[in-house]
């Protein structure tokens, strides 16, 4: 029978052992239904493949504050989902981290389907958007112009409806 | 690893923040190619167009025009238009014009919200879109504000149509219910209806004469006063002026009892004490599992000679939540006078234990049982309780705790504090 206190162990992709409370684990979807579907008391390591120890650290730091959490529904219907950029102080602070962390814990929640950390994160990137040229976006994020000069004026005429909305 | 990095699972959720259209999308799509193509399917998913006022800011004509030009040269992209947003432009000809041209490439809007227009055979005119083949996959309709009976009867033609919200709205019944047109009506599976004016006969007349309603799985209607005052508005005091029968009105749902899950009447005219003698019977619907109802649809009050036993026998076998609101200081739980309050509290509450003691035979799934007093209904269906509300009869918790914990049955019951209430 599974307790508050029963543990876990997980592998991440650097081959690092990690050992964790199991309740947290579950705030993993992906984790959660693979515990359900080897029922009983697990004993094997499970690989986590696609997330590094430093990652899988952050992610079950985010996990045990938020263990408690009721559970997030599924809707599927993206106009219902919440369009809102508002991020809770203690998350805010968790997400002061350099961008590539930040883009590795997106990842990393989208992978082992926690969608309450996914929006978080999304957010946070959202954020980091908001009120930005596009000029702007791409110092911020170091991306490269790769548009022709034409294409760049065939997304202007698209786009000029939307304009200061 | 830099934004442009992340998956486009990813890269959508973080674009999914922010509503469209918005400035964001736009600078995003000129930032490279990578986040262009992405956000191209974004920045067309909700189209919203108005002429200002207190649900949009106001599309400019040359906005209308843009957005007209670029659907013209790239008519693919109109399809990419999930949801849109449509406010009044009754006084510009020219917009309405436009705004109609640009819905006829929207071939794949599922959600449609119209609000505020005021002139049913202006609106028909200048919106002409429900006459193509745009709106062809509408799933959710909203209605609200405005005289718009003419479209509301279109929108009900679409046999997509899933949910349909109208809200203060004055309906043209005649165009509605237009008998000649009944034939063309399509499978609707949820209906939601709020408003001040709507009756109980407007929805009988809706559900007998529209046999699309079999397939409906969801009802909520929020009915308001009617009555034959000059503004239609009714007093509360003043006496029905149609003789409402709880049970007539069941059967006027019967078409819709092989799939309705769910229903939901809230109304503030119950004021037929001693004129409405019957129950409603919901025992035939197959798979209704949410039930909100007005109470003395059910049950009769201390005075009322409508029987308050066996209301079991009138509910759906796949029963799961109950909710039964009473007017205020209804005398269903609470006694008239202080001599009838300490008489015989467990036949007061018989009607309850009834229906827990019948939960295994009749309907094994009921979880939730909810009696609650309601002080005001508001125009949308929102409703305030009673001030001092709380589980107040410290008897009726002891009667009914065993019961409750037998049956696994969670009770709530919501009624004023009374000056005659039981101590335990």
């Amino acid at each position: 029978m599974a307790t508050d206190t029963q543990t876990i162990r997980l592998t991440t992709s650097d081959n690092v052992e990690m050992t964790v409370e199991r309740a947290v684990a579950e705030r993993s979807i992906l984790i959660k239904n693979l515990l359900e579907d080897l029922g009983g008391e697990q004993t094997e390591s499970i690989p986590v493949p696609n997330v590094a120890e430093p990652v899988m650290k952050k992610v079950i730091e985010w996990c045990e504050h938020h263990k408690k959490d009721p559970p997030t529904t599924q809707d599927d219907d993206s106009d219902s989902r919440k369009k809102s950029t508002d991020i809770d102080e203690w998350d805010q602070k968790f997400m002061q981290v350099d961008q590539e962390m930040l883009f590795e814990i997106i990842l990393a929640a989208n992978y082992l389907d926690i969608k309450a950390l996914l929006d978080v994160g999304c957010k946070t990137v959202a954020n980091m958007i908001k009120g930005k040229s596009p000029d702007e976006i791409r110092k911020t994020f170091n991306i490269q112009n790769d548009f022709t000069p034409e294409e760049e004026d065939q997304i202007r005429r698209e786009n000029e409806w939307a304009e200061d909305r | 690893m830099i934004l442009a990095d992340l998956n486009e699972d990813c890269l959508h959720e973080i674009f999914s923040c922010f509503t469209t259209p918005s400035a964001e999308l736009f600078h995003l799509s000129l930032v490279c190619r990578r986040l262009a193509h992405i956000v191209h399917k974004h920045a067309l998913r909700h189209i919203d167009i108005g002429t200002g006022g207190l649900l949009t800011r106001s599309t400019t004509a040359q906005q209308l025009n843009s957005l007209l030009e670029t659907l013209q040269q790239n008519p693919c992209l109109g399809f990419r238009v999930r949801s849109t947003r449509i406010g009044p432009c009754s006084d510009d000809p020219e917009g309405a014009a436009q705004i109609d041209e640009i819905l006829t490439y929207m071939q794949n809007v599922r959600r449609l919200e119209i609000y505020g227009f005021h002139h049913g055979p202006t609106i028909r005119q200048s919106l002409s879109f429900y006459q193509h083949n745009s709106l062809q996959n509408l799933r959710h309709a909203t209605l609200r504000g405005g005289t718009m009976g003419e479209l509301a009867y279109e929108i009900l033609q679409r046999k997509s149509l899933r949910t349909f919200t109208i809200e203060y709205l004055r309906l043209g019944e005649s165009e509605l219910l237009n008998p000649t047109r009944k034939a063309q009506y399509e499978p609707l599976h949820e209906f939601q209806l709020s408003e001040g004016r709507l009756s109980y006969d407007w929805i009988e007349n809706i559900l007998t004469q529209r046999p699309a309603v079999s397939r409906l799985t969801l009802l909520r209607c929020y009915i308001g006063p009617t009555g034959n005052s000059r503004d239609g508005m009714r007093h509360p005091k003043d006496p029905p002026t149609v003789s409402f029968s709880s049970q007539k009105f069941g059967r006027s749902l019967e078409p819709t009892s092989r799939f309705l899950t769910s229903l939901t009447i809230r109304d503030k005219v119950h004021w037929w004490d001693g004129v409405d003698m019957s129950r409603m019977d919901l025992s035939s619907f197959k798979c209704l599992r949410s039930i909100e109802i007005p109470g003395d649809m059910l049950v009769g009050y201390e005075a009322s000679p409508l029987s308050r036993d066996c209301a079991y026998r009138l509910l759906p076998r796949c029963l799961e939540r109950i909710k039964l609101n009473f007017e205020q200081n209804t005398s269903v739980l609470v006694p008239e006078t202080l001599e009838s309050a300490e008489k015989a509290p467990i036949d007061r509450i018989r009607w309850i234990t009834e229906i827990l003691d019948h939960k295994r035979s009749s309907y094994p799934a009921l979880k939730l049982f909810i009696a609650q007093e309601i002080l005001q209904l508001h125009r949308r269906g929102t409703y305030e309780e009673t001030k001092q509300v709380g589980p107040m009869f410290y008897w009726i918790p002891q009667l009914l705790a065993q019961r409750a914990e037998q049956t696994a049955v969670h009770i709530e019951l919501w009624f004023r504090s009374h000056p005659f209430r039981v101590q335990s």
